[in-house]
């Protein structure tokens, strides 16, 4: 059944129920190819498409999803029974909406052969080999294409397509005494087959960590790098999300116009970078896209709202309203953009004359992350003397504060940005960091 | 369904395939502070095929069911696309022809809306109620998953799961300070487990006012004793995810390192893992490639006895398979993965694990923790200090790390208590996440555990 003959099947009986109605159909085709020890094992096909139906009843919001087309009554009667008991909407259905303009689909990557994705993901492998003969890697490589379509009972219809390229390598090397493991990957909407870089690095951070060293406790100043820096700024993120604020469990709740952090950080919400991993012309609820200023020379500028929210709060709509389609919408974040500062991190590793390098850490999110604590174990960190890299540092915590950071410890701020996970992060140089070790 | 699967299966040509389709529906309530902000209920129907031909893998996932034969015929195709020498093919089981059926003393099925929701605003009225309680999160959870399971070699199994569970959690604030607390059950037994919990919501909230005036505890090594709840924890996080045969089958080094037989801890440790224990949050009779499954002793008296496969990793491994190769929902192929895993209980009463403790902690409940397989770490939910063998001051922010090559043999005296726990969370591995679990164990006493700390202001 085509999604318009749903549409038409469902806003029939919304109608007659006495409710609007909006639906957000979204479907993907994912094709990743995956390596485990240096070799191709799997190649896959992944297509998913599901609804998402949102009805407004007597003022109160109801949901249900599926992703059965053969159930489209049985949808319909359990949003509405949903709808009893539902919160009171704040919001209507937008009727239109002025998309903005954003390149979010590749054909390049729409067309990528399973071919083409083998050849990317043998030639990452074999670079890494070339330089370490003697490591196991798994990896993965894929090409998504995407479509979301939103319809509702106002007369919006809208919708876009996206494509989505990624690689992905794990690198393991077992030592006398334990494992190294160091590893990273990217993704875009655009076709990027140059894993060079991305094979270097992994290669580089093997040979960092050639030598273990230890690390007695004490206070090190330390450069975080884009890997663990995603830590600390997802717990920003977390802390401007309109939701935990109109709930008030959010530390920032209040705090708009006050200089909160360093004034050499600015960070945006983007959804109009073009082939950005998370952009979009407008949200999952037809709110057109636009840039949020959250925090600029360090000063709380904006939260980030869904309708619901923003109607809760008095607030105008950020287009932030995001969702699968088997979740309501929320208020989420689009790429993450987090503005680099002046200092090559060459220059921040030769000035250091005795700290870590922490390139990432274990058990983020597991400490109280509202307050912005933080308490993780060094997975992969280097202790640096006189501008060089002695060897790995195993075995030990860091912990702290991110709020406390990122208003008086910053040092320095990397001058080049990596996009990791949609959240585009320069490296950090903090004069003190606490470590427990030996 | 059988009759239209095995005419799909009829037309794929490979060493190995396996055809799985799901239908699920499940109802969810969630309060957010005084906001009811979902309620409903939620349906789902996919399958998939994986196929294999001479160690390489298809594998094709769908909605769209009337196109079985398509996907079967492609995943056969890509898996001959890829092929990996030596392969051994996959470790023989016992083909079994079944339909099970989930057993839950009170199905959630059969539970109205209507009263699903008035728990949930009680428990949340009993939570925001507490005080210093700026939020609460209620949030409840069922779901039914009828599955079908064909394979090439002759499995037909027809596995219903019915899962229900809830979380209370409250979070208490004062200035600036921001505390959380929660409880969790989750797991097969039924709608029963979720109900009586009001006093579970009173001790929530108690817990999280009380955590505005802990404090964090100092950085370094410390002698710690854990409770049931983090025992259970520390057990997946230190060495459950080690087991995972998938990690090493492939590996000559790793293989070498977790040979059977190497000593990783005291003749009182015993790890097992169950998938067969009635009603936990990890259990099931039949695992994803319809392994019947059985009791794994993952450690026995200190030593390496066993790990957890599937019939890749066992094939590859020259041993039996486990019954452990899961897929969290129809749309991923299915890994090796733990079950019901748990630290046998010992004979320490609870004053002989404090016994003799001149400076240590007590760490209570699961917040979380994480592995890279060697270093792992795992968080409390509160604590206590030990002081000469007596608890003293509420710790908060506990968060612990260790090394499974020498945390486990830290382990100095285990108890004689017992609980395992499931909740709403799971296990997380490769993306397939929250998978349904359960842990446990006994109280531990650990020597030379390293702790985090917080910044004193």
């Amino acid at each position: 059944m085509k999604i318009d003959d749903i549409a038409g099947k469902i806003f029939d009986g919304a109608r007659a129920a006495g409710a609007e109605a909006e639906i957000y159909y979204e479907e993907y085709e994912d094709r990743p190819v995956e390596y485990e020890d240096n070799t191709l094992k799997y190649l896959a096909t992944k297509i998913e498409r599901g609804i998402g139906l949102r009805v407004i009843l007597n003022g109160r919001l109801g949901f249900s999803s599926t992703s059965d087309f053969g159930k489209i009554d049985e949808l319909l009667q359990n949003a509405l029974e949903s709808a009893k008991y539902g919160e009171k909407a704040a919001f209507t259905f937008p009727s239109k909406c002025d998309v903005a303009d954003v390149k979010t689909f590749d054909d390049a990557v729409a067309a990528c052969t399973t071919k083409e994705l083998v050849d990317v993901g043998d030639e990452l492998i074999q670079r890494l080999l070339a330089r370490h003969p003697k490591i196991k890697c798994t990896a993965d490589v894929d090409a998504e294409t995407s479509e979301e379509r939103i319809i509702n009972t106002s007369g919006l219809d809208i919708g876009h397509r996206s494509t989505s390229f990624g690689a992905d390598v794990a690198a393991l090397e077992v030592k006398n005494d334990g494992l190294l493991w160091a590893g990273d990957g990217y993704d875009s909407a655009k076709l990027d087959k140059n894993v060079a870089a991305l094979a270097d690095k992994v290669a580089t951070d093997l040979d960092w960590a050639k030598r273990d060293t230890t690390l007695k406790t004490g206070t090190y100043p330390a450069i975080f790098a884009p890997n663990t820096m995603i830590m600390l700024f997802t717990t920003i993120c977390d802390g401007v999300n309109g939701k935990l604020v109109q709930k008030g469990s959010s530390p920032l709740s209040g705090k708009i116009g006050e200089q909160l952090f360093d004034e050499r950080i600015s960070i945006y919400d983007d959804p109009l970078l073009d082939y950005g991993p998370s952009s979009a012309p407008h949200d999952t609820e037809g709110i057109r896209s636009a840039r949020t200023t959250l925090v600029e020379r360090g000063v709380l500028k904006s939260f980030i709202y869904d309708l619901q929210t923003a109607g809760l709060m008095g607030k105008k709509p950020t287009g932030n309203g995001l969702r699968g389609y088997d979740t309501r919408p929320g208020p989420g974040h689009n790429n993450t953009m987090i503005l680099p500062g002046d200092t090559p991190v060459s220059e921040m590793i030769k000035g250091m004359k005795r700290g870590l390098f922490v390139e990432n850490v274990i058990g983020a999110g597991t400490c109280n992350t509202l307050a912005g604590d933080f308490s993780v174990n060094i997975g992969l960190g280097y202790l640096i003397e006189n501008g060089e890299v002695r060897g790995r540092v195993k075995n030990c915590m860091i912990y702290g504060n991110v709020y406390e950071l990122l208003k008086n410890g910053v040092a320095s701020i990397g001058d080049k940005a990596e996009m990791k996970e949609s959240i585009s992060l320069p490296h950090f140089l903090f004069s003190g960091i606490s470590v427990a070790g030996q | 369904m059988f009759d239209k699967m095995r005419a799909a299966l009829s037309e794929g040509r490979a060493d190995y395939i396996e055809l799985r389709i799901q239908e699920s529906a499940g109802t969810s309530v969630g309060y957010s502070g005084k906001e009811l902000e979902s309620i409903g209920r939620r349906t789902k129907l996919g399958g998939s095929v994986r196929a294999m031909v001479k160690g390489g893998w298809g594998f094709a996932s769908f909605n769209d069911l009337s196109q079985l034969p398509r996907f079967v015929k492609e995943a056969c195709g890509q898996a001959r696309l890829v092929s990996r020498p030596k392969h051994p093919g996959l470790a023989p089981i016992e083909h079994v022809k079944r339909i099970v059926k989930a057993t839950p003393k009170v199905d959630p099925r059969d539970i109205p809306l209507d009263q699903k929701h008035a728990l949930c605003e009680r428990y949340n009225k009993i939570l925001l109620a507490g005080k210093n309680i700026q939020t609460s999160n209620v949030i409840y959870r069922d779901y039914a998953v009828n599955e079908y399971l064909l394979t090439s070699d002759g499995t037909e199994l027809n596995q219903e799961t019915c899962f229900c569970g809830i979380m209370v959690a409250a979070v208490a604030k004062e200035g600036s300070n921001v505390q959380r607390a929660y409880e969790s059950v989750g797991d097969l037994q039924g709608y029963q487990i979720v109900e009586g919990l009001d006093h579970a919501a009173e001790t929530t909230a108690r817990r999280a006012s009380e955590l505005l005036k802990a404090e964090p505890p100092e950085a370094g090594p410390h002698t710690v004793v854990i409770d049931p709840k983090l025992c259970g924890l520390f057990i997946h996080e230190a060495f459950g995810h080690l087991s995972e045969a998938d990690l090493i089958c492939e590996n000559d080094d790793l293989r070498k390192m977790m040979r059977l037989g190497r000593r990783f801890g005291s003749d009182k440790l015993n790890v097992v893992d169950f998938p067969g224990v009635p009603g936990e949050a990890g259990s099931y009779e039949y695992d994803s490639e319809g392994t019947p499954v059985k009791k794994n002793y993952l450690i026995k008296n200190g030593i390496l006895s066993s790990r957890l496969h599937s019939r890749e990793t066992a094939a590859m491994m020259n041993e039996e398979p486990t019954g452990n190769a899961r897929c969290i929902s129809y749309d991923y192929a299915p890994i090796v993965r733990m079950s019901n895993t748990y630290m046998e209980p010992d004979t320490c009463s609870f004053e002989e694990l404090l016994d003799g403790v001149e400076d240590g902690i007590y760490a209570v409940g699961s917040g979380g923790g994480q592995t890279d397989i060697e270093m792992f770490t795992f968080s409390a939910e509160e604590g206590f200090e030990i002081k000469n063998g007596k608890l003293g001051k509420k710790l908060r922010d506990i968060v612990l790390t260790g090394n499974v090559f020498q945390t486990l043999r830290d382990i100095d005296k285990i108890g004689s208590d017992f609980k395992t726990n499931g909740g709403l969370g799971g296990c997380g591995k490769n993306d397939q996440s929250p998978l349904r679990v359960s842990d446990g164990g006994p109280s531990v006493r650990i020597n030379n555990v390293l702790i985090g700390g917080r910044n004193e202001d």
